[in-house]
């Protein structure tokens, strides 16, 4: 997937912008990304992530610009947009399968396919064994891994990704890490991970938006083009490690 | 918060304590009755309600029907009014928390009523209804329709807003929401409104029957007060508790059980 | 929910937004006022065409009955005496209840002995309606004051209790580890955590036992009284007037209101860190 750089442009950010009152926080953003592409979006804390994921989710409108999914605006009634929350947002009254086939059911998803795919879904990221389990019965780390797996699960245009690793601990989140990456390689879903980890962002990531402080601009773009598996202390990883950092830190 | 439970042995006087206060209670009470220090024209001594009790489970003297009697007539109207104003009220809260339009609708009605002491609406239905169990009914759902309607109202805005989120990020509609995420959320607090709701419908079954009816446990103890017989009164006074803890405790049984149904 | 940018909540509801029709239509504030109007429309309506025969008095006859009753004397006295009379026994009786049953519950709380000696009497009484009590109060004390009091005193005295006992009891454990690494005596304890966080669950018993306060009243004066609102509702019922009944409830959810306002008042200045539920 790496050397498909001619893939198609399936998401395209025009000139986007929110402000709050007088306080801009985003401001003329554009960017885009490619079908089945995984990018990362770093920057300082505070400088607005979270409201640029709910800005491309629709969750609240923008002041200006526009979103186009295949060419068309945005609209999460017609469009399978994915968001993985930084906290768990597993419905407690739903058995792991059924939460994992919760998306899909909203999206209107026939019961036999829902099974079927959530079954694979759920096999590749491991959950078969406690699929019939309700979400206080798991580990921490398996709500994470439910919400992914339903986020992937509705097939989506995008999927936006909200530091979901955040509260984890290191050797957990390396460990979700590689199944993330995984499970976007197998089923080429277009990715947005937004993470104040710049570790991270280069393990995981095809390409790295660096963003500034508020009112928040896209800074630097960075293209991540080492081979998978990635290895945390090769001379090259650490080089583009290191180049992100400097980017955060002197805005 | 995981506490490990340990067992700590309570030192003897706690554990005797309890018993010896309710022993001495009663003890004082029927030692005061029965030397004269209160007369027995203000309070009737326990061994002697225990006596009225036996007696009135089969005499219907003075006041026309038997404790069984009473007790029926006060569940019944109990249960039908409790049961309805679970049915409205459940469902009004769970839309006022959900539908904005809803709450704009019935709210401001709904905050002009409920400080209205349910008692208050005895005359009116008294006019409206007579005397009969539809007025006293009537006044057990509006006791009963106000903490169900704020219990369910208060489940569902407490419902999380990331869930809520997280369902619109997959396009999901108001009411899909409302049926998958709110009504699931709220149901802790809607079973807590069970137990308060009953707590008030018996509360103001009492008022409404001392006031306007002619019989039910509540009409037992007017009755006692008119004819001067404090054993009488007491044995309603029990009568009401006793079966208000009755009652209580098997709603809290059935509260439990339905909380372990989706805590699971 | 607020627009905190800072932890970046979402709140996509308060943008400014054009004035739609649809938006005005479901403007909370427009739906209340059509809500009251089509309420008291209906009232009106129902009143007019004396589907309760004369059972049910229109809204303006009550607004007029208690304007009347302002000036005029009504069985001794102005409407003020009467809102007085009711409001009068209800403090009286509440403030008893809350001077005793309050400390009552918190020494309950702390000290396993006093509750090992009231609990078990206190669960006695607690299932017993306080209304239950009209009657015997009547045969100890006669008709006036003192058995009204008496039964505000009762009714209120068991969620006051209550909740200062739950209030203490469900303190977090780990606030008063704060105290004791600190080198905190009980004392310490006491008064700077077990008192400040147990306050607001005192003050939620403190509105319980004002409605009931309220409702309790209100029992003992339909039963007998030669004044207060309860006794303007039972005139009114006696006399088959409408109007006065009506107006009687109104008034009395005024003063309940009213009073519990005051108390929220109060809670606000005293412990200014309490969270409260939005909207309600």
């Amino acid at each position: 997937m790496l050397e498909d750089q001619e893939s198609p442009v399936k998401i395209r950010v025009n000139n986007l912008t929110k402000s709050f009152g007088d306080l801009t926080v985003l401001n003329d953003i554009n960017f885009t990304i490619k079908k089945g592409e995984l990018l990362a979006i770093v920057g300082p804390t505070g400088c607005g992530k979270t409201t640029f994921l709910n800005c491309l989710s629709k969750l609240m409108p923008t002041t200006k610009g526009e979103i186009l999914i295949d060419g068309e605006v945005a609209n999460p009634r017609k469009h399978n947009i994915s968001y993985v929350f930084q906290e768990p947002t597993c419905l407690p009254w739903r058995t792991v399968r059924e939460n994992v086939a919760y998306g899909m059911e909203i999206k209107g998803v026939g019961k036999e396919e829902r099974e079927e795919r959530a079954n694979k879904i759920m096999e590749l990221v491991g959950l078969s064994s406690c699929a019939d389990l309700y979400p206080n019965q798991v580990s921490a780390s398996m709500m994470q891994r439910i919400a992914v797996s339903r986020a992937f699960a509705v097939n989506p245009d995008l999927l936006l990704m909200d530091e979901p690793y955040g509260q984890l601990d290191v050797k957990l989140r390396y460990y979700l890490e590689d199944e993330l990456v995984k499970l976007w390689r197998t089923l080429g879903s277009t990715v947005l991970f937004v993470t104040h980890n710049i570790e991270e962002a280069v393990y995981v990531a095809e390409r790295i938006l660096v963003l500034t402080n508020k009112p928040t601009s896209i800074k630097q773009e960075v293209v991540v083009d080492l081979p998978r598996p990635r290895d945390l202390i090769d001379p090259k990883f650490v080089e583009i490690r290191k180049l992100v950092t400097e980017l955060i830190r002197w805005w | 918060m995981a506490y490990q439970k340990v067992e700590v042995k309570k030192p003897l006087p706690l554990i005797v304590l309890p018993y010896i206060s309710v022993i001495a209670f009663f003890g004082l009470w029927e030692m005061a009755v029965r030397t004269g220090f209160i007369p027995d024209t203000l309070l009737a001594a326990p061994s002697t309600v225990v006596q009225t009790f036996v007696d009135k489970l089969s005499n219907i003297n003075p006041d026309g029907a038997t404790l069984g009697q009473h007790a029926w007539t006060s569940i019944q109207e109990a249960f039908i009014g409790y049961g309805l104003s679970l049915l409205v009220g459940i469902p009004l809260g769970l839309f006022m928390g959900w539908f904005k339009v809803v709450e704009g609708l019935c709210r401001p009605i709904f905050e002009l009523i409920r400080p209205i002491p349910p008692i208050a609406w005895i005359p009116l239905t008294v006019f409206w209804f007579g005397i009969g169990l539809t007025g006293k009914v009537f006044i057990i759902w509006i006791a009963g329709i106000v903490p169900c309607v704020i219990n369910s109202w208060v489940g569902v805005r407490m419902t999380n807003p990331t869930l809520i989120q997280m369902a619109r990020t997959y396009g999901a509609s108001d009411w899909q929401i409302f049926k998958q995420l709110c009504i699931p959320s709220a149901l802790p607090m809607v079973f807590g409104a069970l137990q308060l709701a009953l707590t008030y419908c018996w509360t103001n079954l009492v008022g409404a029957e001392l006031l306007a009816a002619d019989s039910g446990l509540g009409y037992l103890i007017t009755m006692g007060g008119r004819v001067a017989r404090p054993d009488i009164i007491v044995l309603g006074m029990i009568c009401v508790g006793i079966s208000g803890a009755i009652i209580g405790f098997i709603i809290d049984e059935i509260e439990k059980k339905l909380l372990a149904g989706i805590r699971r | 929910m607020s627009n905190n940018i800072a932890n970046e909540t979402i709140d996509h509801s308060r943008n400014k937004e054009a004035w739609t029709l649809k938006r005005v239509l479901t403007n909370t504030y427009f739906l209340n006022v059509v809500s009251l109007v089509l309420f008291f429309l209906l009232w009106d309506y129902v009143a007019k065409e004396r589907i309760f025969h004369d059972s049910l008095a229109r809204p303006l006859d009550v607004l007029n009955q208690i304007i009347t009753l302002v000036s005029i004397k009504y069985a001794g006295s102005t409407l003020w005496g009467h809102i007085w009379a009711s409001t009068q026994r209800v403090l009286i009786g509440f403030f008893i209840a809350a001077v005793i049953a309050v400390p009552l519950g918190l020494f309950m709380a702390l000290n396993s002995y006093v509750n090992a000696i009231v609990k078990p009497l206190f669960d006695l009484f607690k299932p017993m309606p306080p209304i239950a009590w009209v009657t015997i109060a009547v045969l100890w004390f006669g008709i006036g004051e003192t058995s009204k009091v008496f039964i505000i005193v009762i009714g209120s005295f068991v969620p006051c209790l209550l909740n200062a006992y739950n209030g203490v009891r469900l303190v977090e454990p780990e606030l008063y580890d704060v105290i004791r690494v600190l080198g905190g005596s009980r004392r310490d304890q006491i008064f700077h955590v077990c008192f400040p966080a147990s306050f607001p669950a005192v003050f939620a018993g403190l509105q319980i036992s004002l409605s009931v306060a309220w409702t309790c009243v209100l029992a003992a004066e339909l039963t007998n009284s030669r004044a207060g609102l309860g006794f303007l509702i039972k005139r009114g019922m006696d006399t088959h007037k409408p109007t006065l009944v009506l107006g009687g409830m109104l008034l009395i959810a005024a003063a309940a209101w009213l009073t519990s306002q005051g108390v929220g008042i109060l809670e606000k200045k005293l412990c200014p860190w309490k969270r409260s539920i939005e909207n309600l």
